[in-house]
């Protein structure tokens, strides 16, 4: 399926893995093959490499580096704050936007079913949070928590961290404010510990790093409980050997996103702007999704009325133009997207959404060859249309 | 002579088949070899009546395999020693010890000796290779019992020129024809419970399948056809290996949505799929189609609609499964190993195409009429020009 002529257009779900992150990584997967944890030089060697990209993640991200978590992904370090800060704790208030992705979403579900509260701020129709709503959610006798998305992986949107951290020390200064940044690292200039915010969760494949390698930073000291029981590495938060490639290529990969941030947005946003001011020109009937202000710029959103986004999916991609749907064939409207629903979209435009994602990888020849291929898909598809 | 493991292979039906019975016999002996591949085995061959496989190293996975053949009434894992009587009355314990071991649960075991003699020329009669056998394991064993009616336990004997076997079990096979001995059908198949067992079943009475599936790729994704795959690469192992030919259908799907009315669609789809099967057939030299009709399951499957389709057939349409309810089918499907592959939930079938109220008794006229819409020639010959073949072993 892959080949030269393949225009990847996915890069909300990964990113090619760089080549500088791999150089970095080869030693640790080929030469220092001993285990962190032993006493031995051999493996003090490789610890000391693990601390060393510890430091340097917490001087990027402003944590201090005992409050950096290597986990093996966003998935588990947003399941390890939210279940490992409620394991032990009295029922009470969780507040979590309904754009989350569903490592938080499932998460605060489990514990609704075990009888925590779990509520949603009202949002705009372009998921931006109702900053009010959230205010008059947050109780301070008992809201344990609250979760954002800062950048929504499914429609970009992107909150305003920042006035949320005021609303929180404001409203409730002792909720924990965790922040899931797996799309906005590197977007946005990214200073959480000056949002008050207390963790924030990413994962280093979003960012041209390894799969299964991410990492949960802690701005404040907590007692969490782990979700694996083991050799308590991690200072007893993350038990099992540490992965040392993953957690350097992490390091490299961060340490690259925020370098060359400004350079690689700029970049991503010319191509995303390409592509969302071909649609709108040329194609009736669509809904951008998300806010047009505050946005990451690697993420577009775009719902085609009377479409199917999985059959606008396999057609784009059989003329080798990777994409993700917001939906699936069945069409059910449970298949549908709950951030999408969120946004207000009606079932019949949220049916046909379409999510491209860039990176400033791509060339501008290749968003015009999308653009030509999807107008014509897209009328192709209009033409047969859906029942 | 050392006592050798054999399995023992009994056929019924192909016995009675006359002339042909060579090719029988010889389409048997090829697909028992097929089953047995990547086993370790000695010979199989063919003495009168049966079929023997030397020296299997795993003498119960070997019987297991060829219980699954088609043509095979049982089969019986056992051992080869030689052609003496006092040789034979050493061994015979070590059978029944084995098969007591299988009979759990307290009390006497009721049990009898059969004994058939190839070799007329050996110096005792059957009856009293029995009973003497009979006597001696009766002395031997105290939960035997002797009961010739109902025995849970049959110690067999075969006295032969230079050889004697002997087994203690029986394991029933399929029985049906061996395939490949009666020709070439096509099965329309989808990812559905249905069509496979129905595949299953004209294998079963001798018909070899190739296989074609209708894919409307890039209306659905193309990873659902690892479920119809999974399917073919189940069946093809009743029938040493199987071909799989995949048909582009969409653009038939997409110009009968746009041409013809909504509630005619599916009998529509249909018909197409039998003028493709119908090309597939001809250029492979299959003589029947076969499908997994059960008739007034679905809409598709009344007795009108059934006739609608099956009217622009070139070929008999064999439907084994026409008079079988839901619940047979599914039982069938467990028992052969389909079924599980057929509920992963792909779909096939975007729900694009389908008809909101599709009719349930079409008259040919009108679907014929609703059919001078379209340029079937031209679409059938594209589609079949698309086909693509994945061979399975």
């Amino acid at each position: 399926m892959k080949n030269k002529d393949t225009i990847y257009l996915d890069n909300a779900a990964t990113t090619p893995l760089d080549r500088a992150v791999l150089e970095k990584m080869m030693p640790w997967l080929r030469d220092h093959y001993a285990n962190p944890s032993s006493a031995h030089p051999l493996g003090q060697q490789v610890r000391q490499a693990i601390e060393d990209a510890r430091e340097r993640i917490g001087t990027l991200l402003g944590a201090a580096p005992a409050g950096v978590i290597f986990t093996s992904g966003g998935t588990e370090s947003n399941n390890l704050i939210i279940r490992g800060l409620a394991a032990g704790r009295k029922k009470s208030r969780i507040i979590a936007t309904r754009l989350e992705h569903p490592s938080v979403s499932e998460a605060t579900a489990l514990l609704a079913a075990r009888g925590f509260d779990v509520v949603s701020p009202a949002n705009d129709s372009s998921g931006r949070i109702d900053l009010n709503h959230l205010e008059d959610l947050l109780r301070k006798e008992d809201t344990l928590l609250l979760c954002v998305i800062h950048g929504s992986n499914e429609v970009g949107t992107v909150q305003d961290a920042a006035a949320i951290g005021q609303v929180v020390r404001s409203a409730s200064p002792r909720t924990w404010f965790h922040l899931d940044s797996v799309q906005s690292i590197g977007c946005v200039d990214f200073e959480p510990a000056q949002w008050g915010v207390d963790s924030c969760t990413l994962s280093a494949h979003k960012l041209f790093g390894p799969k299964g390698s991410g990492i949960l930073a802690l701005y404040r000291e907590i007692e969490i409980e782990p979700l694996l029981a083991g050799g308590g590495q991690e200072r007893n938060r993350r038990s099992g050997t540490e992965n040392p490639a993953a957690i350097i290529g992490a390091a490299e990969a961060l340490a690259l996103a925020i370098d060359a941030r400004v350079e690689r947005t700029t970049r991503t946003d010319s191509l995303r702007t390409r592509l969302r001011d071909f649609i709108e020109r040329e194609i009736s009937d669509v809904r951008v999704n998300g806010n047009e202000s505050a946005y990451v710029p690697h993420i577009l959103s775009v719902s085609f009325a009377g479409l199917l986004g999985e059959v606008l999916l396999h057609h784009l991609e059989r003329e080798g133009i990777m994409v993700s749907a917001g939906s699936a064939c069945h069409a059910a409207d449970s298949s549908l997207s709950e951030a999408i629903l969120a946004l207000g979209v009606s079932s019949r435009l949220a049916r046909g959404t379409i999510r491209f994602s860039f990176s400033h990888l791509i060339a501008d020849a290749e968003i015009d060859r999308t653009c030509t291929v999807l107008s014509e898909q897209v009328a192709y598809l209009r033409e047969v249309g859906i029942p | 002579m050392t006592p050798k493991p054999v399995i023992v292979i009994r056929y019924s039906e192909i016995g009675l088949k006359g002339r042909n019975r060579p090719d029988f016999e010889k389409a048997l002996v090829a697909n028992v070899k097929h089953a047995l591949r990547g086993q370790q085995h000695g010979p199989v061959e063919h003495p009168h009546g049966r079929l023997v496989v030397r020296d299997p190293a795993d003498p119960p996975k070997a019987a297991a395999a060829t219980a699954e053949v088609f043509g095979v009434a049982s089969v019986s894992p056992g051992v080869s020693v030689a052609a003496d009587l006092d040789t034979i009355s050493r061994q015979a314990p070590h059978l029944v010890e084995d098969a007591l071991a299988q009979c759990t649960g307290e009390g006497d075991v009721p049990f009898r000796v059969t004994c058939q003699r190839s070799d007329k020329s050996f110096c005792h009669n059957s009856m009293e290779v029995a009973s003497r056998l009979g006597a001696e394991l009766l002395g031997s064993f105290q939960r035997l019992k002797v009961d010739l009616k109902n025995p849970r336990i049959t110690l067999g004997v075969e006295i032969r020129r230079d050889e004697a076997l002997l087994f203690s079990r029986r394991i029933e096979g399929p029985g049906g024809m061996p395939v490949g001995s009666l020709g070439n059908a096509v099965t329309l198949l989808s990812g559905g419970i249905d069509s496979p067992v129905a595949a299953w079943l004209a294998m079963k009475r001798g018909a070899r399948m190739l296989f074609i599936n209708y894919h409307s790729y890039p209306f659905i994704s193309g990873a659902s056809l690892t479920k119809v795959e999974g399917l073919v690469q189940r069946l093809a192992h009743f029938q040493r290996g199987a071909a799989l030919f995949v048909a582009p259908f969409a653009d038939i799907q997409v110009a009968i949505k746009q041409a013809c009315p909504e509630p005619l669609r599916t009998v529509l789809y249909r018909r197409m799929m039998v003028r493709l099967a119908n090309r597939l057939a001809a250029r492979e030299g299959a003589l029947a189609l076969v499908t997994g009709e059960s008739l007034g399951q679905v809409a598709s499957q009344t007795l009108e609609n059934i006739r609608c389709i099956g009217a622009v057939a070139d070929y008999p349409v064999l439907s084994p499964l026409i008079s079988f309810d839901k619940t047979e089918i599914i039982a069938l499907a467990r028992k052969i190993g389909t079924y599980d592959i057929s509920i992963q939930p792909f779909p096939d079938c975007c729900t694009v195409f389908q008809p909101r109220n599709p009719r349930i008794a079409a008259s040919l006229e009108e679907v014929e009429a609703a059919e001078r819409a379209l340029d079937v020639e031209s679409l059938v010959t594209a589609a079949f020009d698309g086909l693509e073949k994945k061979v399975f072993t």
